[in-house]
């Protein structure tokens, strides 16, 4: 149950720490500090334990399909967040206004509050459901600490890694953002294609063999930017179109980002 | 933000619309049902190049998630509640499945076989619904030992 545990929390938590460390990056860029964050956490925890207590009547809605649709639409709505967060981000260029400012807040705190709510209570069904069990208790939290360590550890790297590149690429937390984002549709579309909702053709490929998506890795990138080892070439093309359309908001909002000029006056 | 142009918004409309036309289909449905932490009946044949609805009947009184990379797969099923899930079309061969809470005990196989050879469903139906299967049995057994 320990490894469980871990497995599970990592599942449901990296991707959290992963826009966190990418939305306290961007931002910070920007001179916003951190109060929007306290903010985002205290409503997906009240967010989150809400959900828990009607996930089990929302699953029961649209013949069985409640809790998809929720999650597909949630995820595509984080996906349009981004685009605006960036765009508005972008055009700001160091130089915020009061309103820019509000709007920024506002959509990392709406984004982040979503993404936690829904992986929040995704862990919480889990936690709750074996709590009682014999010895169960000590086991559960040992595997949340072990998890929330190799979380914390994975999203200082990531922190660094993009302050590094900062150098060679002045949009490499845009990018970053970019793929999370659209890794978000990958999980809306697996969600909509297992409801029927959208056709399931059979698999382009199997990547599985180079690398497997339950492996550490695997389950890595899928945090990351949602990487599916059996996309359907509906899937691919969403993805895509999806990359392609962020990266014309970003340099429509600001063309001078073409020309390899600065995003922000202020180095990190 | 631009306005979006209106072939934009056509070929959404569009899309949509084709897509929402694949749930109007009526599919092939399978049982299956979740005792104890094990799925009975623990492998299930379906036909291949169809797509088929998977009904799993959860009977513990703790949550399970569905889970299969093979079949790209993920679902969270209530305790004393059912789920629904839809697969395929795929080709013959054995999909893996399990369940991430209970993932040494719950596990269970998707077998995709020729139409020739594909069983009909209701069998599948009475099979979760009664006893457990001789297949669904023997994973019990290999589990204890």
């Amino acid at each position: 149950m320990l490894i469980n545990t871990i497995i599970l929390f990592l599942r449901d938590a990296l991707p959290i720490f992963v826009i966190t460390t990418i939305l306290i990056s961007l931002l910070h860029q920007q001179g916003i500090k951190q109060p929007w964050y306290a903010i985002a956490v205290f409503s997906s925890v009240l967010l989150s334990l809400f959900l828990l207590t009607t996930i089990d009547d929302i699953s029961q809605t649209f013949d069985d399909t409640g809790r998809e649709w929720l999650y597909a639409f949630s995820y595509i709505v984080c996906y349009f967040l981004s685009l605006i967060l960036l765009s508005q981000l972008v055009a700001a260029n160091g130089k915020m206004r009061p309103r820019k400012y509000i709007m920024i807040s506002a959509c990392a705190i709406a984004l982040m509050a979503i993404l936690m709510t829904l992986n929040g209570a995704n862990f919480l069904i889990y936690i709750t459901g074996f709590w009682y069990q014999t010895n169960a208790s000590n086991v559960l939290i040992t595997g949340v600490i072990l998890g929330a360590g190799i979380c914390a550890s994975i999203a200082v790297l990531l922190y660094f890694f993009m302050a590094f590149f900062q150098r060679y690429c002045r949009i490499v937390r845009e990018i970053f953002l970019i793929l999370f984002s659209t890794g978000l549709l990958m999980k809306a579309s697996n969600l909509l294609i297992q409801i029927d909702v959208l056709p399931s053709d059979s698999f382009l490929w199997d990547a599985n063999h180079i690398i497997a998506e339950n492996a550490e890795l695997g389950q890595l990138l899928t945090a990351f930017w949602g990487y599916d080892a059996t996309p359907t070439m509906l899937q691919l093309w969403l993805y895509l179109s999806a990359i392609m359309l962020a990266f014309i908001v970003l340099f429509r909002a600001n063309p001078k980002l073409s020309q390899g000029k600065t995003i922000s006056k202020e180095a990190v | 933000m631009s306005n979006f142009p209106m072939p934009f918004i056509h070929c959404v409309i569009m899309t949509l619309l084709i897509v929402s036309f694949s749930s109007l289909a009526k599919r092939p449905e399978f049982q299956l049902r979740l005792n104890n932490h094990l799925f009975y009946p623990a492998e299930i044949e379906i036909p291949e190049n169809t797509k088929v609805k998977l009904i799993i009947h959860n009977q513990d009184n703790t949550p399970e998630e569905f889970d299969s990379f093979d079949l790209n797969r993920e679902k969270v099923i209530f305790p004393k509640k059912k789920a629904i899930i839809f697969i395929g079309p795929l080709l013959p061969g054995r999909y893996d499945f399990f369940g991430e809470f209970n993932p040494n005990s719950a596990q269970g196989t998707i077998i995709v076989v020729p139409n020739k050879l594909a069983p009909d469903n209701t069998e599948s139906e009475k099979n979760a619904s009664k006893s457990p299967s001789n297949s669904a049995v023997v994973k019990e057994i290999n589990h204890v030992n």
